[in-house]
């Protein structure tokens, strides 16, 4: 048993034996912000979740930053409004989230398991499985609570109102351009873009339908057989080949990625990431089965255009390399799973269980379409200060003789790093000037994107917009940070 | 059927034909989309007056009282999300729309729209 198990362990028993020791087991399921904190902490003082000196991870599937000395300042007991779904609270949560969901799926490396046997075994230990347990139901509420109060399902829905409303959403997202799409064929840094799209697929692709496998077990009827059916041309009728996660690591390699599980991690957008866990969110918890099926039906019915978008960007971006099978295939085969899941299990359902699932459809459809704007916002947003990355840079003069002038009061954090020094990717909930005063860092916004700062550079973080630094000197680098909360007040 | 997409801060009183609808709004949050006609005479429900007290809609014609549970089991098939409501009507498709942000209407929300 190592250091972190042990500890993990004697906590849980501790709290379990005793209400004034150890983890406070009630307190947590009453969610006392400080015993929430501590069970969340010690769930991330796992050594997995721990600092890194990569960008990216090799052929570890377990490794997983989740910064676990900043979790202590949050509290995760308090929901999040829609506004906040990408503060930074919103991002460990996410990250958090994921974690403890795919310890339920079978991740294994490459090669080399024997040299990670003792990751392997720690990702899957009883102790933390148990601590993310306890946390799940406090984060899922942290970051996916707000979907209850941006949509509202009101009046008596019948199946043909709900089959002519899907339709109609359907159409009209048949009918739309994807933002994402846009932004990566209008990027001045096209492949970069493109390749950062595809990061943002990856946690969901390379392990697709894993949580849609949550709801074939059991026992309910037709419908059941049914959507294993749509599992089944997912994993290609056993022929790995053929799997649809098998087209997909071809195209990553083909676009100049690497097609290990959860390789960019740190790069994943809290939006992203926000899009699979909900699938979990609504699988993992079988009462919520039916918002699944509305969330299901609405993606396979829009997905097959989607893909007829992202394919035909690859190409033109990477051109003939472009591994775009796994696109195509959903252009063609998600017309079947449309028709497969509304037609053959979402009717069925309402034969048979009656009108009193179509709330719950309904939420579902709303529920991934509010989450998958987000993203899209997200996602254009991230790209674009990525792109201007220069014009940004150029602006910390301006700025930083505002707040010298007086005319912008702020306040200012000083610090030092040495070299090698890696600040895993993380956002701000507000705007804020960074500084170099002395060494050199790489300023980060993406995989493979980059912006040196040297000294008397600096660079705005834009709030909400992933970043992490790496520094590159041999002597200490020297920073300021200037909370400047909006950038474009402090210039007007 | 036909579906009508509109923002309730901008719209708040519908016809789809000749029949007239018109959208409140909860403190609580939520909304819904009901018949201005009156069950009792057809008076112009969307001009009553909600009595926070009792949570209920009354008619402007003759006091008829509508809870917010009959509201919502009356309401016309709606979802809102990321701040649009859309109703569904179960109408010919080609039904004529239009969309009005009148004054006066009941608003659980805010008072009475002005």
């Amino acid at each position: 048993m190592t250091k972190y198990q042990a500890s993990a362990a004697d906590a849980v028993l501790e709290g379990a034996r005793s209400a004034s020791n150890g983890l406070q087991l009630k307190k947590v399921f009453q969610r006392d912000p400080e015993a929430v904190k501590e069970c969340i902490q010690l769930y991330a003082d796992n050594p997995l979740f721990g600092a890194t000196e990569e960008w990216t991870t090799e052929d570890d599937p377990y490794r997983r930053a989740v910064r676990p000395h900043v979790l202590k300042y949050i509290d995760f007991t308090k929901t999040l409004a829609r506004r906040e779904a990408l503060n930074y609270s919103a991002l460990a949560a996410q990250r958090l989230l994921l974690n403890i969901y795919e310890s339920d799926l079978v991740f294994l490396p490459e090669k080399g398991f024997a040299s990670k046997r003792k990751d392997f075994e720690l990702f899957y230990s009883q102790e933390t499985k148990l601590l993310g347990e306890l946390a799940r139901p406090i984060l899922e509420d942290h970051v996916f609570s707000f979907l209850d109060k941006e949509v509202s399902v009101s009046g008596k829905w019948t199946p043909a109102i709900l089959k002519s409303y899907l339709d109609d959403l359907v159409r009209e997202a048949n009918q739309s351009e994807s933002r994402s799409v846009a932004a990566i064929l209008y990027s001045p840094d096209r492949e970069r873009t493109a390749s950062s799209f595809l990061i943002q697929l990856m946690m969901d692709f390379l392990s697709e339908a894993s949580a849609m496998i949550r709801n074939v077990g059991g026992r309910f009827g037709p419908i059941q057989s049914e959507l294993f059916k749509v599992i089944v041309d997912e994993y290609g009728y056993g022929v790995h080949d053929t799997k649809h996660s098998t087209l997909f690591e071809r195209t990553l390699e083909s676009c100049g990625l690497e097609a290990q599980t959860h390789a960019y991690f740190q790069f994943y957008l809290t939006s992203s990431m926000a899009l699979s866990n909900y699938f979990h969110y609504v699988s993992r918890d079988h009462s919520k089965f039916f918002r699944f099926l509305g969330a299901l039906a609405y993606t396979e019915a829009t997905f097959s255009h989607t893909c007829r978008q992202i394919s035909e960007a690859l190409r033109t971006v990477f051109g003939a390399k472009a591994d775009t099978r796994y696109f195509d295939e959903h252009v063609h085969i998600d017309l079947h799973h449309g028709r497969m899941v509304f037609d053959k299990i979402v009717v069925p359902a309402l034969e048979k269980h009656g009108d009193i699932i179509i709330e719950d459809i309904v939420r579902g459809i709303e529920e991934f379409r509010l989450l998958s704007e987000i993203a899209e916002s997200d996602f254009v947003e991230q790209s674009d200060w990525s792109d201007r990355g220069l014009e940004y840079k150029g602006l910390t003069e301006p700025l930083l003789e505002r707040i010298t002038s007086g005319a912008v009061k702020c306040r200012q954090g000083t610090y030092v790093e040495p070299l090698g020094e890696l600040s895993i990717t993380h956002v701000h909930d507000a705007d804020e000037l960074c500084l170099v005063e002395s060494g050199v860092m790489d300023f980060v916004t993406g995989h493979d994107r980059k912006v040196p700062l040297h000294p008397g550079e600096g660079t705005i973080l834009l709030h909400n917009r992933l970043h992490g630094a790496l520094i590159t000197s041999k002597e200490d680098c020297v920073y300021h940070i200037y909370s400047i909360d909006d950038y474009k007040a402090c210039l007007s | 059927m036909l579906v009508i997409r509109f923002d309730p801060t901008q719209y708040n009183y519908i016809l789809a034909g000749e029949e007239p609808y018109f959208v409140l709004r909860f403190p609580e949050g939520g909304s819904l989309v009901s018949s201005a006609r009156c069950l009792h005479r057809g008076g112009p429900l969307h001009l009553g007056e909600w009595a926070s007290a009792d949570q209920c809609l009354m008619c402007p014609w003759h006091g008829t009282r509508y809870s917010k549970k009959i509201l919502a089991k009356r309401a016309v098939p709606s979802v809102e999300n990321k701040g649009l409501i859309s109703m569904i009507l179960d109408v010919s498709p080609e039904t004529s729309v239009r969309l009005y942000k009148r004054t006066g209407v009941a608003d659980p929300l805010c008072g009475r729209d002005s």
